[in-house]
This record gives structure tokens, C-alpha cells and sequence, in this order.
């Protein structure tokens, strides 16, 4: 029998067959997540609405909303470190990214992201050793400033607070905005320079009337991305202050720990809280992602 | 969101890798000196910012107080604690990649071949880890198998319950790698190609579509592994000594044995990153040689 076209019976089947053991296989999957992440975010949302020995419905977890008794601490400090962290990431990711691109240099820019890849990895528990290490009490830095005449501590600067705690964050905040806005920045095309240019407008005019319109979709995300980041950070906090400052993850870890400062319906209705700020963080982030690519897609 | 950063840090990082490539056809224009000085000085403080806080952490490890010894390290090295700590975080990183590659693998390609209307929902899916983050799901995952669990399964003493936990955490950054894998090459096109030559559909994904998004798979377990490696908040909180607790706990007692583990720590997350950046590379080289044949 000499072979002809295709059969009929050779044809494609993978997209057309229904039914089969197809759907079985994603089974593992769909278990997974069912068990080991809706569960307990269900389990979180059951306990934050209801009364933790009787089961009867309350609202009354989530009585830190109305600020009685310093409850909402906790919320006020994470966004005070995660805002500053993000300003001073921000720019000074910006500024480097920036430079970057203004460099030209190919070399260079692979070596700094690279550097930065492995700078933004270095948080948790190394990372606030590093910075005792460096500007702690005795650190290699407060010596090398104290020699100067700086004198940090003296000035009344201590790792151990938020203001430190921010300084230890700004670390791999910066390394993060390099990583995430590089891209953006050099999607910039150099004929709406040379368009800006030769219609006569100043550096300043094509900042003021191209490159922060095109960018700003970009940069509010880069910056909620870099909000979220530290606002749901709980390693180099605890690491830094064993749990000293009241930051939202190390109320919820001394909730786990059986502290008596929250009942555990209380624990799980920040945990809701905490949830709530890092949804509009990322969805706010996706929304102007895909607003962003409208003028810089590559 | 600590732990999950190492991804988004090291995608974006990949993103950024291909822009530069993509602009490699651009053509410098002439620059005069006096204006390359300004972004030099720029990046010379980057590295500086970068580079400072570990060689304050070498110069604090490896001294006695006066002089340069190795022997806090070599302690730390061969303290039996450090042995266990780093033996269970690799061993659970080990276990959790695996687990994750054979699940996530098959489950990206089936949604990709017959599951289209559900993507929209696995995207959805993948992407809830980053809205809650290491510290919810721990306390999410304690009462749900903690000692008085409403299912009566108590799991708190199992390693499993943290390899069922760094599944979920690192889900954002395996599905997306191996889902961008799949996207970039031609899967229905080649599951038809390999069916109508007579493979079944087990044969197929193994001869065709394995190789085909193989580095992208190596990528999400690399990015599997060394999140799991450096993560600290559900390890801590569920009570295992992983290399991250125990450098915690050990910093009290041994500050400069501590010090000189985070050197080790900062190896660990280089390693993981240079390994990215070189799959990274041929990734990249692959998928457009690979949809040029397509």
C-alpha cells in the first residue's frame, strides 16, 4: 500500500477530544491551592467576622478601625516606613536607572542589573545583620562617621526605630525600582526627543510634556509594587527589633505567638486588613501596567 | 512581601536583560565628556550603596576584634546546627521544586492545549500569593492544620505542611516561567504535529514539549528553590530551624559566627541569580529560534 495524505483518521485530535483523563490532571493543582491557600484565606475571612469562643457573628474585630486604644499603631507605622521606603527607593532607584540608560553603556547596565538582582534578594534576616554591621552601634560606618565628626547615635539616629528601619529597607527598595522601571525607561524612543527638538521645545518642555506623561503610568506602579513590598515585610523587621515595633506583620506573628494584645479573631481581621492594602497595591499596579504599555510597548 | 521578592526582582532583572538586547542594534550618539561624567559618578555610588553593607559584614565576621581570623567562620561552618539547618532548607527546597515542576508543568501545558477559558482564573490564581503574603498564609495555614484543626488534621508537625505552604508562595514565580515558556512556543501546533505521527499524549509531552520549555522550567525551579532557600517567615512561625531561623537564633549567642553565615547567605542568593541570568540568556536565544521555526 503505497502512503497517502493524511487520513481522516490521522487528523489532529489534541484541541478537538473532550472529556478523557485531561481534566483529572489538573486535579494535583486545583487540590493544592484549594488546601493549602483559598482555605485558609477562607478560614482568615470566617474567624475576622466572627466571635472567637461562642462562633456568634461580630463586627467587633475589627474595632481597630476605629483607632481606640492605639489599635490601629500597627497599620500607622507599616505605612509610614513602607511610604518613606518607597519615596527614598523610588528616587534613588530612578536616579540610577536614569544614569543607566544615559550611560549608553551595555556592560555596565548588565552589570548593574545583575548587582541589582542580587542586591533586591538580599533582604530578611542577612540583610539586617549587614546593616548592624554597618551602622549598628559599633558599626564599620557610625566609626567611620564618628571620625569625621558625624556622630549618628549622638544625633539621636538609632537602627532600632522606624527611621532606622527605613534605612534598611531603602536597600533593596532601590535595587527593586531600578529593576522595575529600566525597562520603561529605555522603551523611551529617541525620535520623540528628536521630535521634541526640532519643534523647537527645551529639555525641560519635552520632560514636562513627554517623558512624564509616558512615564507616570509606569512609575506609580513601580512604586505601589515597591509600597506592597515592604508593607507585607515581616523578616527584616523581626530580625532588626524582635518584634519591638508595631508593624501590621509583627502584630499578626505575636497574634501566632499568643500574644495577648489581640484575641485570635482580632488576629485574623488584620490579617484581612493587611490583605486589603496589598490587593489594591497589586491591582493598582496591573491596571496602570496595562495603561503604561499603551505608549511603551517594545 | 519579603520572600516573594526574590522573583520579581530577578523576572523584572530577566526583562530587563532582553530590553538591553533588544536595543543592541541602536547606535550610541556622540556624547561629550563632560556629560558620560555625571551617570558615571551615578553608578560608581550604586555599587558603592550595594557593596558597603557586606564588606562591613566581613570586616565585623572575620576579625577578632583587632585582627583578620577566619575562625568565626570556620566555627560557624562546622557547627552541627549549622549542618542541620542547611540540610533541611535544601532538602525541603529540593522536595518543594520538585513538587512544584511536576505539578505546575503538566498544568500550564493542559490549560494552554485544552483549558483556554480558564487562564484568565489561573492567572488570577498565581497571582495571589503576592496579596497574601508569608505572614497571612501562616497564620492562615496554623488554624486551618494547627492542633485544634476545624478538618481534624493536624499537620503542624509535618515538613510537608512547608512544602504544601512553598508551593503556594512560589507559585507566582514557577507558573509564570513556565507558562511564558509555553506561550513562546507553538503548543497546540506541536501537540497535532506529534499526535498525528502517533504519540500519545504522555509521549508527546515528554519528547516535544519537555524539551521545547526546558530552560523555562529550570528557571521557575531555580526561582523555586532559592525562594524557598532564603525564606524565614513560615519556616519561623511553624517552628523548623531552616538555615534562616537558625541565623536568627544564633546571632544572640554568636554574633560574629552569625555575621559571617550571612556571607555564606549572600553566596547562596548570587549563585541563584548568576544561574537565572545565564538560563535567562538562552532562554531568550531559544524561544526566538524556536518560534522562527514555528
Amino acid at each position: 500500500m503505497a502512503p497517502s495524505g493524511p487520513t481522516t483518521a490521522a487528523q489532529p485530535t489534541a484541541t478537538r477530544r473532550r472529556g478523557g483523563l485531561a481534566p483529572l490532571a489538573l486535579l494535583p493543582f486545583a487540590v493544592l491551592v484549594l488546601f493549602f491557600l483559598v482555605l485558609p484565606a477562607l478560614s482568615l475571612l470566617w474567624g475576622s467576622f466572627h466571635e472567637g469562643g461562642s462562633g456568634a457573628v461580630t463586627l467587633a474585630n475589627y474595632d481597630y478601625l476605629s483607632g481606640a486604644n492605639k489599635s490601629l499603631h500597627p497599620f500607622v507605622n507599616s505605612f509610614v516606613i513602607s511610604f518613606l521606603s518607597m519615596v527614598s527607593g523610588g528616587v534613588l532607584g530612578l536616579i540610577i536607572a536614569q544614569a543607566l540608560v544615559s550611560s549608553k553603556n551595555r556592560v555596565l547596565e548588565q552589570l548593574t542589573v545583575t548587582f541589582s538582582s542580587v542586591a533586591a534578594n538580599f533582604a530578611g534576616v542577612p540583610l539586617a545583620f549587614a546593616y548592624v554591621a554597618m551602622i549598628g552601634v559599633n558599626g564599620l560606618l557610625t566609626r567611620f562617621l564618628i571620625g569625621l565628626g558625624v556622630d549618628l547615635y549622638g544625633a539621636g539616629f538609632s537602627l532600632y526605630t522606624l527611621a532606622g528601619l527605613t534605612v534598611v529597607y531603602t536597600y533593596f527598595q532601590v535595587p527593586l525600582m531600578v529593576l522595575l522601571i529600566l525597562p520603561a525607561l529605555q522603551a523611551m524612543k529617541r525620535e520623540w526627543r528628536e521630535a521634541s527638538d526640532n519643534l523647537g521645545a527645551s529639555r525641560w518642555r519635552y520632560v514636562r510634556s513627554v517623558a512624564i506623561p509616558v512615564l507616570t503610568p509606569s512609575l506609580i506602579a513601580s512604586l505601589l509594587l515597591l509600597f506592597a513590598n515592604s508593607y507585607g515585610a515581616y523578616a527584616t523587621a523581626y530580625a532588626l527589633t524582635t518584634g519591638f515595633i508595631s508593624l501590621v506583620p509583627i502584630a499578626i506573628s505575636n497574634v501566632i505567638a499568643g500574644d495577648v494584645t489581640f484575641n485570635p479573631g482580632q488576629g485574623d481581621a488584620l490579617a484581612m486588613g493587611l490583605a486589603v492594602v496589598m490587593t489594591i497595591c497589586v491591582a493598582g499596579q496591573a491596571i496602570l501596567q496595562r495603561r503604561a504599555s499603551r505608549w511603551l510597548n517594545r | 512581601m519579603t520572600a516573594p521578592t526574590p522573583g520579581v526582582a530577578i523576572e523584572a532583572g530577566h526583562e530587563a536583560t532582553q530590553a538591553i538586547g533588544a536595543q543592541n542594534g541602536r547606535q550610541a550618539p556622540r556624547s561629550r565628556p563632560g556629560r558620560s561624567l555625571l551617570p558615571a559618578l551615578i553608578i560608581v555610588g550604586a555599587f558603592l550603596y550595594y557593596v558597603l553593607p557586606l564588606i562591613a559584614t566581613a570586616s565585623f565576621a572575620l576579625s577578632d576584634g583587632r585582627h583578620f581570623t577566619l575562625a568565626p567562620l570556620t566555627d560557624a561552618l562546622g557547627d552541627p546546627a549549622f549542618h542541620d539547618s542547611i540540610t533541611l532548607s535544601a532538602g525541603i527546597a529540593v522536595l518543594t521544586t520538585i513538587v512544584s515542576i511536576l505539578i505546575v508543568a503538566p498544568t500550564s501545558y493542559l490549560i494552554v492545549l485544552r483549558f483556554r477559558r480558564i487562564r484568565t482564573l489561573m492567572d488570577f490564581v498565581t497571582i495571589l500569593p503576592f496579596v497574601i503574603p508569608p505572614i497571612i498564609l501562616t497564620l492562615g495555614l496554623r488554624q486551618v492544620y494547627g492542633a485544634d484543626s476545624p478538618l481534624g488534621v493536624d499537620l503542624v508537625d509535618s515538613p510537608l505542611l512547608l512544602v504544601a505552604g512553598y508551593f503556594v508562595l512560589s507559585l507566582p514565580f514557577t507558573y509564570r516561567a513556565v507558562d511564558n515558556a509555553m506561550r513562546a512556543i507553538d503548543v497546540v501546533l506541536l501537540t497535532e504535529a506529534s499526535e498525528s505521527l502517533g504519540a500519545g499524549g504522555l509521549r508527546t509531552f515528554r519528547s516535544v514539549i519537555l524539551p521545547g520549555t526546558l530552560l523555562g522550567i529550570i528557571s521557575a525551579a531555580l526561582l523555586c528553590f532559592t525562594t524557598v532557600m532564603g525564606e524565614f517567615t513560615l519556616a519561623s512561625l511553624l517552628g523548623y530551624a531552616t538555615f534562616p531561623v537558625f541565623l536568627n537564633n544564633v546571632y544572640a549567642s554568636a554574633p560574629r559566627e552569625a555575621t559571617s553565615l550571612v556571607i555564606v547567605s549572600f553566596m547562596i542568593t548570587w549563585a541563584g541569580v548568576l544561574a537565572l541570568a545565564v538560563v535567562g540568556r538562552r532562554a531568550g536565544g531559544g524561544t526566538t529560534a524556536l518560534r522562527r521555526a514555528a
